[in-house]
């Protein structure tokens, strides 16, 4: 049996039980979508899928609307774009949605300017909960998409650990079953093992813990392609009580271990698709945490292209004038002492050098000055440098080696200090290296702004032990002069 | 299903609590003292565990009429008896107002700071200024206040609610309320205000179709009911059939009159010609739109009507158990319901075997809990098999998957009552009352500033000019300066469009509704701004927060209200506005159910028609 209906004036023939949003996806209609997933039921909350429906009053959710006989309906009306245009406003205006990329991008489409709300605009941010070991939850990210609640639920896990507490605006996800075993591992009576087992093998490996994968989400490092532990995907997590016989598996007594199997069925039941527009809320050690998309076991360079996938997508950009200001005057200082130490100290090749790299440096940042608005184009900019400057150590070494086997500092609370050369130019080295690492993996200005503030205080502790070990030096030839 | 517990434990006073509702447990995987061996061969899951879990609503009541509140130890309890997941139970207790899960006192006065009440007397303001911000336990231990919506006594407002927690609960309305009255009640005095009963303005009057037998008759008689014409509606039900009964319903036309205006004849027809079985009646008496006490004056004084037109529809929709959805701010049609179903039970008139026709049906009251969203049709099914109230997506409607997933009628307590009539003298008949499109007769609730607040009922096709004269025009003489009609989720009506025929599609023309029939008169002192504020807070708290459009809208239009109260009426003015009118749109388009699509209908029309922008200017 088949159903035919028409989308924007197009037939359609889809079979019996397609919802509307299976038919603009065979008509290659993009619908926007939040709280959908193919593999769980539909809740159809999010309310961004919505379309018009010939007769309907109200307009109707593709994601659940099963297809009828006749159906007339518009996918891009004024009245559909305005609604879907409003729901992304809502949200994001009420939660913080910089780390969903696609929703990102409905709202560019969709022109939704959240700011229309004004400053005042309640939200429903609040601090991280990092309160344990095995989940972190970040409730100002929740869209409240229902889908952990449904894959924890009947759709996949049967475990009903998360279910909505409170009303309206008010309402949250809380979680239940983990608040015991919170405080069991808090007060030792628990004992968590990332571990990884393969039921074949009886392998056991190291997963990434909680805290770790939550703050490389931040960074954007853990991508919603990959979910599960880098290398062995497909995973479920298990909570296992040690206790048997006629005592009820319970999270009171007995010992507890944390076991993480690797199975086939999760994918099964749950693949194809990314969780969640949004799901960064909550980095949890259990099923829901582990979908992947997509389905299909990865060849064994998927990481490579991860890494490209990640190298080459790097956070949206937005300038904060206050960082952007110590960026600047940073640059200005360094300009200066830059000056000053080309002008009073060219006698050593050394130093010369330094002044070099502190001119490099600043023409560093400058650059990243230069192209705020493009954070890729910073990042590559940053290997670039990465690479320059490495090559120059690397060709350069040998030659300081032997040309300044000692250095002598004039440090501030250690008096005079001799230190080998290659520790010296090392040391530099790596402080030198230090932003760019840090522009490569988080390239927003805010973060190189207060890297180059450290970079100035650093670069003045050296500069000023080099100019107090000459003047000293100057001053003990002095007294031996006039003695 | 796995369940987790922490490790709380509930106090014995809570544990009795819960076991008295729930009987003593059966094993000890269910909240038994300990494990036998006996349990080694029980098995608590599945089929049982699911049928069990539609009393988690009254084994919360059973809590919160205790110990005032529900504690985590408490509430694993109940978990553990019904076999109930912890998350989704906490999910559900902090869903409903009525309940809290941090401790309370065992006394609260619930408030009514909503519409009608508003505009009689600033009673919660009064208060916050004597006994300090609401909720507060300072002033003194065992008693504190809340800010209440609409408690449906609002033709003797201002009103308050006070609940007592303890082995001998009680709940006690108390109208008019004055503060002083609140704080006697804190203080633990009796209150004398309490009003037994209910002074109908027309009373006397012989057009009174549903309304004749209140105030002439006991309320806890079986008997007076059976002598003013009591069941003779039900035996010729019998006499006609479930078809008779059907065709006399669709020939009368009557609409359904809780809101949406669907005809009732096809909705029993559907339900009726459904082969799933069982079918499941619902009698939606969780009236809580603002303005609206209509059903709690049926139920209270003439509850019988109730039951029996519940038994006529069972009967024509081939229903064996019923459902009455009560809201929790009404203990006295609670009781009066409760006994007169006992009363029914006793005389053979519900029970397997009623009025010796062989047909089996009976009645279960169902508290809800502080929920306006319950009033919904499938949020109420929702929150009587014990989850969230939130309403489900339509299609499938109700009439094929309602209460349980199974065929389900659901009506309001007005359309079911307009049915004995409709059996007992012919559809036919029936429809010779009101208009072509809109038959019989409507109950009114009039409130606010009429000179003489109350129930009133006409036929449909009277004037609003009529029947504020009925009512006695505008109070002390002031000058009408609004109507708000159909409640919050009505449409605000100026003193010019009074001649608009109160029928279904008259009132459609003027873009108005009429909703559950509210009418709220507001004279000329009245801060309109103020009301559509309050309006606007009463969507933000009641809002589910299930769709986007309505948890989030919901709360912009309410900040949006006040940023332009405080604005001027210059061009930012104008650009919120058409924000304002925006955040409508979506509303109404997109959210799940009546609420959210309704949220804004009340705020709009008071900007189309008032000029809201600039100051106040009182006369």
């Amino acid at each position: 049996m088949s159903v035919t209906l028409h989308i924007d004036d197009v037939a359609v023939t889809v079979p019996e039980g397609a919802t509307i949003l299976d038919a603009c996806r065979a008509r290659q209609v993009d619908t926007p979508t939040l709280c959908y997933l193919e593999n769980l039921t539909p809740v159809n909350v999010c309310r961004v899928c919505v379309v018009e429906l010939e007769g309907a009053r109200t307009l109707v959710p593709a994601c659940s609307r099963k297809c009828e006989n006749g159906m007339k309906v518009k996918t891009d009306s004024e009245r559909v774009r305005l609604s879907r245009r409003m729901v992304l406003e809502f949200l994001a205006s009420s939660v913080d949605v910089s780390l969903a990329d696609d929703m990102q991008r409905q709202m560019q489409r969709y022109d939704a300017r959240p700011g229309r709300y004004g400053a005042e605009a309640r939200t429903v941010a609040q601090p991280v909960k990092v309160d344990n070991e095995l989940y972190v939850r970040d409730y100002s990210k929740c869209i409240l998409c229902y889908k952990c609640v449904e894959a924890c639920g009947t759709d996949a896990q049967n475990t009903f650990a998360i279910a909505t507490a409170g009303r309206g605006f008010a309402a949250r996800l809380r979680m239940r079953v983990l608040r015991e075993l919170h405080r069991r591992l808090s007060d030792g009576r628990a004992d968590v093992h990332f571990g990884t087992r393969d039921a074949r093998r009886g392998h056991v490996g190291r997963i990434t813990p909680c805290q770790d994968r939550y703050h490389l989400r931040l960074l954007r490092g853990w991508l919603h392609a990959d979910r599960a532990c880098p290398r062995r995907r497909d995973r479920q997590s298990h909570l296992a009580d040690g206790s048997r016989g006629d005592e009820r598996p319970s999270l009171h007594q007995g010992p507890l271990r944390l076991e993480i199997r690797q199975t086939q069925t999760i994918r099964d039941v749950v693949g194809r698709a990314t969780l969640a527009p949004n799901f960064d809320w909550l980095t949890l050690l259990c099923g829901a945490d582990l979908y992947g998309r997509p389905g299909q076991r990865k060849p064994e360079w998927s990481q490579t292209v991860q890494f490209i996938t990640w190298f080459l997508n790097p956070p949206p950009v937005t300038v904060v004038p206050t960082e952007a200001l110590v960026a600047i005057s940073s640059v200005a200082v360094v300009i200066w002492t830059g000056g000053f130490i080309v002008r009073g100290w060219m006698k050593s090749t050394a130093v010369a050098l330094m002044a070099g790299m502190n001119y490099l440096q600043f023409a560093f940042f400058a650059s990243v000055l230069a192209l705020l608005s493009n954070t890729l184009t910073l990042r590559c900019l940053a290997v670039g440098f990465l690479f320059y400057y490495g090559s120059f150590f690397v060709h350069h070494s040998a030659r300081l080696r032997k040309r300044e086997p000692e250095v002598e500092l004039f440090l501030p609370y250690l008096d005079q200090v001799r230190v080998k050369g290659t520790q010296f130019w090392l040391t530099l080295q790596v402080i030198q290296l230090l932003p760019i690492a840090v522009t490569i993996l988080w390239p927003t200005p805010q973060v190189l702004a207060w890297c180059c503030a450290a970079m100035i205080f650093l670069g003045y502790q050296i500069i000023l032990a080099f100019v107090y070990s000459d003047l000293f030096e100057q001053r003990k030839q002095d007294v031996s002069n006039t003695s | 299903l796995d369940v987790h517990y922490t490790a709380a434990e509930p106090t014995d006073e809570e544990r009795d609590a819960v076991d008295a509702l729930l009987g003593p447990s059966a094993s000890g995987w269910t909240g038994g003292p300990e494990r036998t061996v006996a349990d080694r061969h029980f098995a608590a899951g599945g089929r049982s565990a699911r049928e069990q879990r539609h009393l988690l609503l009254p084994a919360l009541h059973a809590l919160a009429d205790r110990v005032g509140w529900v504690s985590e130890g408490a509430l694993n309890h109940i978990c553990r008896r019904l076999t109930i997941p912890p998350a989704e139970a906490f999910g559900v207790a902090s869903f409903y107002a009525l309940f809290s899960t941090k401790p309370r006192p065992p006394a609260v006065v619930h408030v009514c700071d909503d519409l009608a009440c508003l505009v009689n007397a600033d009673l919660c303001g009064e208060l916050e200024r004597t006994e300090g911000a609401a909720g507060g336990v300072e002033r003194r231990s065992g008693a504190t206040w809340l800010r209440s919506p609409c408690l449906g006594l609002c033709e003797r407002a201002p009103a308050a609610m006070l609940s007592i927690a303890g082995a001998d609960h009680r709940d006690e309305l108390i109208a008019p309320a004055r503060a002083s009255d609140v704080v006697a009640a804190m203080d633990g005095k009796r209150i004398v205000r309490d009003l037994a009963r209910t002074v109908l303005p027309q009373y006397g009057d012989p057009a009174l179709r549903l309304l004749r037998r209140i105030g002439r008759i006991d309320p806890a008689s079986l008997d007076d009911y059976r002598a003013a014409g009591g069941y003779a509606a039900l035996r010729r039900a019998f006499e006609l059939g479930p078809t008779g009964v059907i065709r006399e319903v669709l020939a009368s036309k009557l609409l359904g009159r809780g809101g949406a205006a669907f005809p009732t004849g096809r909705k029993w027809d559907a339900v009726a010609r459904e082969p799933e079985r069982p079918h499941y009646l619902v009698c939606n008496a969780d009236e809580s739109e603002p303005g609206t006490f209509k059903d709690r004056i049926v139920m209270e004084e003439d509850p019988f009507a109730v039951i029996e037109a519940m038994t006529i529809a069972a009967h024509a929709g081939g229903c064996e158990k019923g459902f009455i959805y009560i809201r929790g701010e009404y203990p006295r049609a609670l009781a009066a319901l409760d006994h007169a179903i006992a009363e029914s039970r006793k005389h053979g008139l519900l029970g397997d075997d009623i009025m010796g026709h062989g047909f089996r049906f009976d009645i279960e009251i169902r508290r809800g809990a502080g929920a306006y969203i319950c009033g919904e049709e499938t949020a109420l099914f929702n929150s009587i098999e014990g989850y969230r109230g939130e309403p489900r997506n339509k299609p499938p409607f109700p009439v094929q998957r309602g209460l349980f997933g199974k065929p389900t009628i659901v009506n309001n307590v007005e359309t079911l009552v307009n049915v004995l009539d409709i059996v007992e003298h012919g559809g036919e008949e029936y429809a010779k009352t009101g208009t072509a499109d809109s038959s019989g007769t409507k109950l009114f609730c009039i409130s606010g500033h009429a000179a003489r607040p109350g129930l009133y009922e006409v036929p449909f096709g009277a004037t609003l000019r009529s029947l504020l004269d009925l009512a006695g025009g505008v109070r002390a003489g002031k000058r009408l300066q609004a109507v708000l009609l159909g409640g919050a989720a009505g449409a605000f009506v100026t003193p010019d469009e009074l001649d608009t025929p109160l029928t279904f599609e008259g009132v459609r023309a003027a873009k108005a509704t009429l909703g559950s029939g509210v009418i709220i008169v507001f004279d000329e002192t009245v801060d309109l701004r103020a009301i559509v504020r309050r309006i606007a807070a009463f969507f933000k708290d009641e809002s589910c927060g299930q769709c986007v459009p309505c948890r989030v809208g919901t709360v912009r239009q309410e900040e949006l209200l006040h940023r332009i109260a405080a604005g001027g009426n210059g061009d930012a003015a104008a650009t919120d506005r058409r924000l304002l009118a925006e955040i409508g749109q979506v509303m109404r388009d997109a959210s799940i159910c009546g609420l959210g699509q309704t949220a804004s209908s009340a705020i709009e029309s008071a900007f189309a028609k008032f000029d809201l922008l600039g100051a106040h200017r009182s006369p």
